[in-house]
């Protein structure tokens, strides 16, 4: 009900999914250190792979925020993996992740 | 002359800022640059956005971890590993402190989350105010702010209309470490990017040792350090069982039994609580000031080498 109330189809759903959720701050990619280094003109051409706002991805995909607010936020829960948080568990005291025993235990 | 008519004297007023905040437990504070944070944050997310008089945005740092907790087990280190609270502790205090002194307006900036766009947007970025303000630097773990003498701290800011001279950004980054390039250029990894357990960061280190590219991949990191995201897969999931034994699987599953604990208590063990990139960040563990045993030693070097 409340996504029809945004407009929200399963069709835009499918189709926006990965762009919205790529968009957003989920994946930040930086080149160089221009924050530091006070380069506005890198700053402004990184904008998109730092991470946009819901209303940035909006204009971007010429939606409403609202859509692109309610599809984000249903990909976050949906694609968050539950069972990763155990991982911590058998780490510390001198016992380091290694990718090489996933599985191994 | 009325009362009224007489301002108060702000001349000395940042040094008296700086030095509230380190008798208060900050090991280090900065004055961003106001029309910098505003060009590069987002709409929305400029401190006028928050506050539109405001003038100066000081940034405080407060120490990480303990030199023992880095030892202990990840288990442990989620709930005492984060010291957040004493920035925002030492930042509230500030807004009352300007605004008895100087008599100009101030607030506490909330660290908290935008509740208008849900768990993964800062109201305002603290990580921006502080680079800009030049009390650290990005690294390559997921652009968490290190800083050359103190490593890894925690951040709180202040919004004030008394204006102070701004910092500039460090000059230096202290990432990557010189252990770190090395390891970088035999392996192809650094620390942090290795020992994540969700082998959430990745980057590029170039032939001057410097940083050339940082990739992060924040949805995984989450799955680490943002459990509380999870409740509503965990009722939804229970909602649509066919059987009493998957409901029962999904509310009290192996994975969930501390969830509903630290819903109830608030715990802060809900929140931020993977240190593994840390654990293991050369910077962030052996800087001269990173801990409070590195820190009396400095201390005692400092008065054994004054003059008799």
């Amino acid at each position: 009900m409340s996504k029809l109330r945004f407009g929200v189809t399963d069709q835009m759903m499918e189709k926006y999914s990965d762009e919205i959720f790529f968009l957003g701050l989920n994946f930040q990619s930086r080149r160089g250190d221009p924050v530091r280094l006070r380069d506005q003109a890198e700053i402004e051409k990184q904008r998109e792979g730092t991470g946009l706002t819901d209303t940035q991805i909006a204009d971007k995909l010429d939606l409403t925020m609202e859509q692109v607010h309610y599809i984000r936020i249903v990909l976050e829960h949906k694609r968050f993996d539950n069972t990763n948080y155990a991982k911590l568990y058998k780490l510390g005291s001198g016992k380091r992740y290694r990718i090489e025993r996933e599985g191994a235990d | 002359m009325s009362s009224s008519q007489t301002r108060p004297d702000v001349s000395g007023a940042k040094e008296s800022l700086f030095a509230y905040a380190r008798k208060k437990g900050a090991l280090a504070v900065g004055v961003a640059d106001l029309s910098e944070i505003e060009r590069i944050a987002p709409a929305g997310h400029r401190p006028t956005d928050l506050m539109p008089k405001v003038k100066s945005v000081i940034s405080i740092g407060v120490g990480g971890q303990t030199q023992g907790a880095w030892g202990v087990t990840a288990k442990a280190l989620s709930f005492f590993g984060s010291t957040e609270s004493l920035a925002y502790k030492i930042a509230y205090g500030m807004a009352y402190y300007i605004e008895n002194k100087f008599e100009a307006r101030s607030i506490y900036c909330p660290p908290d989350l935008d509740p208008e766009l849900g768990a993964r947007y800062p109201l305002q970025s603290l990580k921006l105010h502080a680079e800009v303000a030049g009390i650290g630097a990005r690294s390559l773990a997921g652009d968490i702010l290190l800083h050359p003498d103190y490593g890894y701290m925690y951040f709180g800011s202040v919004f004030t209309e008394l204006e102070l001279e701004p910092d500039a950004p460090m000059t230096m980054n202290p990432c990557p470490a010189p252990s770190c390039v090395s390891m970088y250029e035999s392996t192809g990894r650094t620390p942090c990017m290795k020992f994540c357990p969700v082998q959430c960061l990745d980057g590029e280190i170039d032939e001057s040792g410097n940083q050339s590219a940082m990739d992060y991949d924040m949805a995984k990191c989450a799955e680490m350090t943002q459990q509380y995201e999870v409740v509503p897969q965990i009722i939804a999931a229970a909602i649509a069982a066919d059987n009493p034994q998957d409901r029962d699987d999904a509310l009290f599953g192996g994975s969930n039994k501390a969830l509903w604990y630290k819903m109830s208590v608030g715990s802060g063990g809900l929140l931020a609580q993977c240190f593994e990139c840390m654990r293991v960040c050369p910077v962030a563990t052996r800087s001269d000031l990173a801990d409070p045993i590195r820190r009396a030693k400095a201390r005692r070097e400092a008065v054994e080498g004054e003059p008799q």
